[in-house]
């Protein structure tokens, strides 16, 4: 990930945490006790005094603490000779709050320990260190010094005494440096997070073990987090336990693109909380996470490495002399279009473009997106082999990059080749690779071309992803569409050559999707099972009819859709994030998100695009 | 005497009694002698006289005077012989406990004229004779047609009794024979007088029996009996549209055909006919061996010249994969077509390739035994060269692909003194298009690549172009054509360097493709990836089962347990334990098959499409 980010959600997870872990009817608190007690662990030796987890007496809404006499935590070194013992605050170190939350008072407490219980005998040095997971002040940092020069540099006669203060920078810093590990998280994550660790270190991106194994259990995981611990410390544990992992599956080949995977099911898990939550620290932090933790690590992703992805047949090359292959680097092909344009499609809606600076900042950063798209493409014909329906996602992805960056005419360039390679595969059904996957169920379209089966196991009759195609087509302006349009229908919908030559093929049904109201919930949540199905069959029974009458029934099916259920686009949660589930769940887009483009809602289609082809 | 001895004192004898054999001619009186003396050796015993004399081969060698000799004591035997004792003989050589029992009836035909057998008693023999053999001995016709001669008569009844017999046992040739034998030896009289009536009765027969009466004929062919009006009429009366009467039919235009020259006039304009109305199977092979046969012998002066036996051949056309007899006849008149007249027979191979390519080119890549002496003789001869650029730059698609089978057979690399380095723009253009359409050995799509460079290199232009980028994208996509190139002769310094450029892009492919980005699995790959990986294999053995010659002829036993095996020898005892042998097959997968599959299919439908252009001369227009 990009440098410095581990510090920045390092800072905001101890920053959210308590003094104390404690568990209380609301809740468990987590608290800075048990960073700063694996902190001393590693770094003063065994514990004198454990921050156990005060367990609750069920009669009392705050748990009952003992007397700690100052002393929250305290080690004993090795030799036995030096005793290091921690004041632990979380609130922030002020001229107000040094009397006021008892920081004098601790300190003053913690410096005056008492050495003649059993197994202090040897102890000649002890050391205190305030350690405060808050904001400090000059005054309070004033107050702390004063404290600290007229304090008594002897206890009883024979042991020193030293003072110090960890601030949150000081605990960050060293949690990154001593504690990157799974005992960092609370204590009940602690065998969960581990075994993840062990997972992501084992198990190879995309194998059945991660799919199985790993992804369920790390989804589960993040779940219980967010459930246990429901505001900001809760979401700022989430991209600390990645961070954890990370560091952990590091000898792994894989876990450049595993941990990906992983982040965007935590993202995923993340905003479906934020879509009922009313915490605005909690939404302030998954936007945080979204924005700085996802994308930035994308975007540092492809700045790594795209210069390999837009060599030449770099993911073609995956396919290693088998059709299996063909199919997984389509795969592959598409996940990082889907990324590449999910990054794009970000960009475009999230940064700011009110000066002229702005605007040039953002358009380079399209364009720049959108060269890494071309790039991917060009150098790889596996990007224009869509096996399964629901890669009309990435198509639709593919067309935003484009456009937002001023490049229609390359979408342009693409769309036919692309309906090529489609016709090709249409009309040899039987062929190595089969169609579009209207089931979109990988495994068999797999188990087609792994056994070369006669009988075909794919229904393809019906197509999302062709109608999805000829809309955005539609998009392109009307010299394109009466160029292309009827070629599309005739090649894709009815199987046939552009003479008109026709196989005993049916033409597809053409099905467009109607979402439930609460798409976005719902789509959060998984496969978005409800909606309703829009079939209309092909658009002209004339294998010879033109664009025009094409798109006129297009038109005219788009508008009867638009009548007969309206669709907002204002969502509790960004577009962008929803677009990420779809993916993930494969679920399909809803289609009035790309129509604005081809059929504005003024009625009139095909006015121009943007920037429309040729 | 025991047997041995007569053996060891036959040996020291043989090469004098062969030198009296073949120096003294074999009368009456002196195998009446032999017989006289031998049944008094053998004491009057039939089945001795019989063991005996059917071993004269092993004593005296296999020649005709020894088959004269035998049968002529046979005759003299059954002269004195009543018709009982001679079934009996007959039958005895039919025994099991005749050691030389199918020898014996090479002496039968001599002695067969001295049967005193009823044409009921011999065909009681004749069906005897079937059961013990699964077939009716193959000296059989002569024992028919020395019977026939001797006996016309009896000869009708013995057609009858075969008439009666099921079809398609060889029974209706026997009658056939019997008719023209009969015919042949009675030209007028009572006989013929049956002869007609026998005719009659056939012709207003079934189908068979009017196949049978075609057939009488068709073996008349060089009789003068069988003129042009005989030969309409019996068309006319005989062949009434059912398949069995068109064979015998073209079994007769061919007999003529092969013949009798001078009939070639009307036989050939029959066949012609025949042609016309499409014949398959038998009836396209009699057809076939008639066109060949005719080419063959044609002259200057003959009746009918190649250029109308040509013409036959391309109404015959096309032949198709499974018309095995034909192929076959074509491969062994090919070979004799070449040494009589080299040029004549590179335009009928220009001919059949054009016509029926694409059959033969089938045929050739399905079957390796299929035109490979052709192809060695033609190596040998030095004519492959001639052949193969002859049909490489033929307007037809299939004779361009008989050409490249021919080359994948004679290993034809250089074409110094052809017409290939003169071909143009446009044909160099559609046989590398047809080459990288239609050939799945990428070597082979280099040799022809190494063919052309050179003259490519000096056409320059837009051929030039296309070529570099055809070498580029077969460079990506196999190691056997890189090889080949890179091991090809000089001047092909352009193609090592688009070969090199190839290897470069290669490698850097694979080293962006360990990219830690691209390094991911697809769930299910795994498993797919085993299914595939057993389906391959299973293919791949079906593959070397199909093509290995070893495995062919071998019995295989599948050892289910251990790692070693060993057999019984033939005394029962087992031999030393042999390890299991290792068979393998390495083929290369094409890379950019898998890496672009639409791609290629895309390529190949623009390279047909363009080869459709060129073959309409699209780019003479231009």
């Amino acid at each position: 990930m990009k440098p410095g980010l581990d510090k920045v959600f390092f800072t905001a997870y101890l920053a959210s945490l308590k003094e104390r872990t404690r568990s209380e009817q609301a809740g468990v608190k987590w608290g800075i006790d048990w960073v700063v007690y694996n902190l001393g662990q590693a770094l003063y030796g065994k514990p004198v005094r454990l921050p156990f987890l005060r367990q609750p007496d069920p009669t009392l809404l705050k748990t009952k603490t003992e007397a700690e006499f100052g002393v929250d935590l305290s080690f004993l070194s090795s030799d036995e000779k030096i005793l290091t013992i921690f004041a632990l605050k979380d609130e922030a170190l002020t001229n107000k709050n040094w009397v006021n939350n008892g920081f004098l008072e601790d300190l003053s407490k913690a410096i005056t320990p008492d050495l003649t219980v059993p197994g202090m005998e040897a102890v000649t040095a002890v050391q205190v260190i305030l350690a405060h997971n808050s904001d400090e002040e000059a005054n309070g940092v004033t107050l702390f010094e004063n404290f600290v020069k007229a304090a008594n540099p002897q206890i009883a006669g024979r042991a020193t005494l030293s003072i110090g203060r960890w601030n949150l920078s000081e605990l960050v810093d060293l949690t990154l440096k001593y504690l990157l590990t799974p005992a960092l998280v609370p204590q009940q994550f602690f065998g969960q997070l581990n075994y993840l660790c062990y997972q992501a270190a084992n198990f190879a991106h995309g194998s059945d073990e991660w799919e199985k194994q790993l992804v369920p259990a790390w989804r589960r995981f993040v779940d219980d987090v967010l459930q246990l611990e429901r505001g900001v410390r809760g979401a700022s544990l989430v991209p600390v336990a990645l961070i954890i992992l990370r560091q952990h599956a590091g000898a792994n080949r894989t876990i450049e693109t595993g941990w990906i995977d992983l982040v965007e099911w935590s993202a995923i898990a993340l905003w479906r909380q934020f879509h009922g939550s009313t915490d605005a620290g909690f939404r302030r932090q998954v936007n945080l996470f979204w924005i700085t933790f996802y994308l930035a690590e994308l975007d540092r992703f492809y700045r790594a490495h795209i210069e390999a992805l837009n060599t030449e047949n770099s993911i073609d090359q995956l396919a290693h002399g088998s059709m299996v292959g063909t199919v997984a680097s389509a795969m592959i092909a598409h996940w990082h279009m889907a990324r590449i344009g999910l990054l794009s499609f970000e960009k475009l809606q999230g940064m700011k473009d009110t000066t002229p600076e702005e605007q040039r900042k953002k358009y380079e950063a399209l364009l720049e997106a959108s060269n890494w798209m071309i790039g991917l493409i060009n150098a790889n014909d596996s990007c224009l082999r869509p096996v399964l329906d629901i890669q009309h996602i990435e198509l639709v992805l593919l067309m935003f990059t484009l456009f937002s960056a001023e490049r229609s005419d390359q979408f342009a360039l693409l769309l036919p080749g692309l309906v090529q390679r489609l016709f090709l595969r249409r009309v040899n059904a039987r062929g190595e690779i089969p169609f579009l996957d209207g089931y979109n169920n990988l495994d068999h379209v797999f188990e087609q071309v792994a056994s070369s089966n006669e009988e075909i196991l794919i229904t393809t009759q019906s197509s999302y992803y062709v109608l999805v195609l000829i809309e955005l087509a539609c998009a392109l302006g009307d010299k394109f569409v009466s160029e292309n349009l009827s070629q599309f229908h005739r090649r894709l919908v009815w199987g046939a050559t552009d003479s008109g030559e026709q196989r005993d093929l049916k033409p597809l049904d053409l099905m467009s999707w109607q979402p439930p109201d609460d798409w976005p919930k719902q789509v959060l949540t998984g496969y978005v099972d409800e909606g309703t199905a829009v079939p209309h069959g092909v658009f002209s029974k004339k294998l010879d009819a033109n664009s025009e009458e094409i798109r006129t029934e297009l038109t005219r099916f788009v508008a009867e859709m638009r009548k007969s259920k309206s669709f907002s686009d204002e969502f509790p949660v960004p577009l962008g994030p929803l677009i990420l589930a779809s993916i993930r769940h494969r679920s399909p887009l809803p289609p009035e998100i790309w129509r604005i483009y081809g059929f504005p809602l003024t009625g009139n289609p095909a006015s121009p695009s943007p920037e429309t082809a040729n | 005497m025991a047997r041995g001895e007569t053996v060891e004192r036959a040996n020291d004898d043989r090469s004098s009694i062969e030198a009296e054999l073949l120096n003294r001619p074999l009368d009456q009186a002196t195998l009446n002698g032999v017989f006289v003396e031998l049944w008094a050796e053998l004491k009057g015993s039939r089945a001795d006289f019989a063991v005996r004399t059917s071993a004269a081969f092993s004593y005296l060698g296999v020649c005709d005077e020894v088959r004269g000799l035998v049968g002529g004591v046979w005759g003299a035997a059954f002269r004195g012989w009543s018709s009982a004792e001679q079934i009996e003989f007959l039958r005895l050589l039919l025994s099991n406990e005749m050691v030389h029992r199918d020898l014996s009836f090479e002496f039968l035909p001599a002695a067969v004229p001295h049967l005193k057998l009823t044409a009921q008693e011999f065909w009681g023999w004749i069906g005897d004779s079937r059961p013990e053999r699964g077939g009716y001995p193959h000296r059989l016709p002569e024992i028919l047609k020395r019977y026939a001669d001797v006996k016309p008569t009896e000869a009708f009844e013995l057609a009858d009794l075969f008439l009666r017999q099921p079809a398609g046992t060889g029974n209706a040739r026997f009658v056939a024979l019997l008719l023209y034998w009969v015919r042949e030896n009675h030209p007028t009289g009572d006989i013929r007088q049956r002869v007609n009536e026998f005719e009659v009765l056939l012709a207003s027969g079934p189908i068979d029996h009017r196949s049978i009466l075609l057939e009488s004929w068709a073996f008349a062919a060089g009789s003068p009996e069988l003129d042009e009006a005989k030969a309409v009429d019996l068309k006319r009366r005989l062949v009434r549209g059912a398949a069995e009467e068109l064979k015998s039919w073209c079994f007769l235009l061919q007999r003529v055909t092969l013949n009798a020259p001078e009939k070639l006039p009307w036989a050939v304009r029959e066949l012609h006919a025949v042609a016309k109305t499409g014949v398959a199977g038998e009836q396209k092979y009699f057809v076939v061996v008639a066109a060949l046969h005719g080419w063959l012998t044609a002259k200057a002066t003959s009746p009918v010249s190649r250029t109308e036996w040509e013409a036959l051949l391309r109404a015959l056309a096309p032949l198709k994969a499974d018309d095995n007899a034909a192929w076959d006849h074509f491969e062994y008149s090919l070979v004799d077509a070449f040494e009589k007249d080299a040029a004549g027979a590179l335009a009928l191979v220009a001919l059949v390739a054009e016509t029926s390519g694409t059959s033969w080119s089938k045929l050739m890549e399905e079957n390796p035994d299929k035109f490979r002496w052709w192809c060695q003789t033609m190596n040998t001869a030095g004519h492959a060269e001639s052949i193969v650029a002859r049909l490489w730059l033929s307007n037809v698609r299939a004779a361009r692909r008989v050409g490249f089978q021919i080359v994948r057979r004679c290993g034809v690399n250089a074409f110094g003194s052809s017409s290939i380095q003169r071909a143009t723009a446009g044909e160099i253009e559609r046989l590398l298009l047809e080459a990288a359409v239609n050939l799945a050995e990428y070597e082979f799509v280099g040799r022809v690549h190494l063919v052309f460079a050179d003259r490519i290199n000096n056409l320059g232009g837009r051929l030039e172009e296309w070529f570099y980028d055809e070498v580029l994208t077969q460079a990506l996509n196999t190691n056997q054509y890189r090889q080949v190139i890179l091991k090809g002769a000089p001047p092909t310094a352009k193609l090592h360097a688009a070969v090199k450029e190839a290897e470069q892009r290669i490698q850097k492919s694979e080293k962006a493709s360990d990219s830690p980005a691209l390094r991911m699995r697809i769930p299910g790959q795994t498993r797919a990836e085993a299914l595939s990986m057993r389906r391959f294999g299973r293919e791949v053995a079906k593959g070397f089962q199909k093509h290995s010659i070893f495995a062919q002829l071998a019995h295989t036993i599948q050892l289910l347990y251990g790692k070693s095996w060993r057999m019984p020898d033939a005394t029962g005892a087992l031999g030393a334990a042999a390890n299991l042998m290792k068979s393998e097959a390495v083929t290369e997968l094409p890379r950019l098959e898998f890496m672009t599959p639409e791609g290629m299919r895309h390529r190949r439908i623009m390279a047909m499409r363009r080869i459709v252009e060129l073959d309409n001369g699209v780019d003479e227009v231009e």
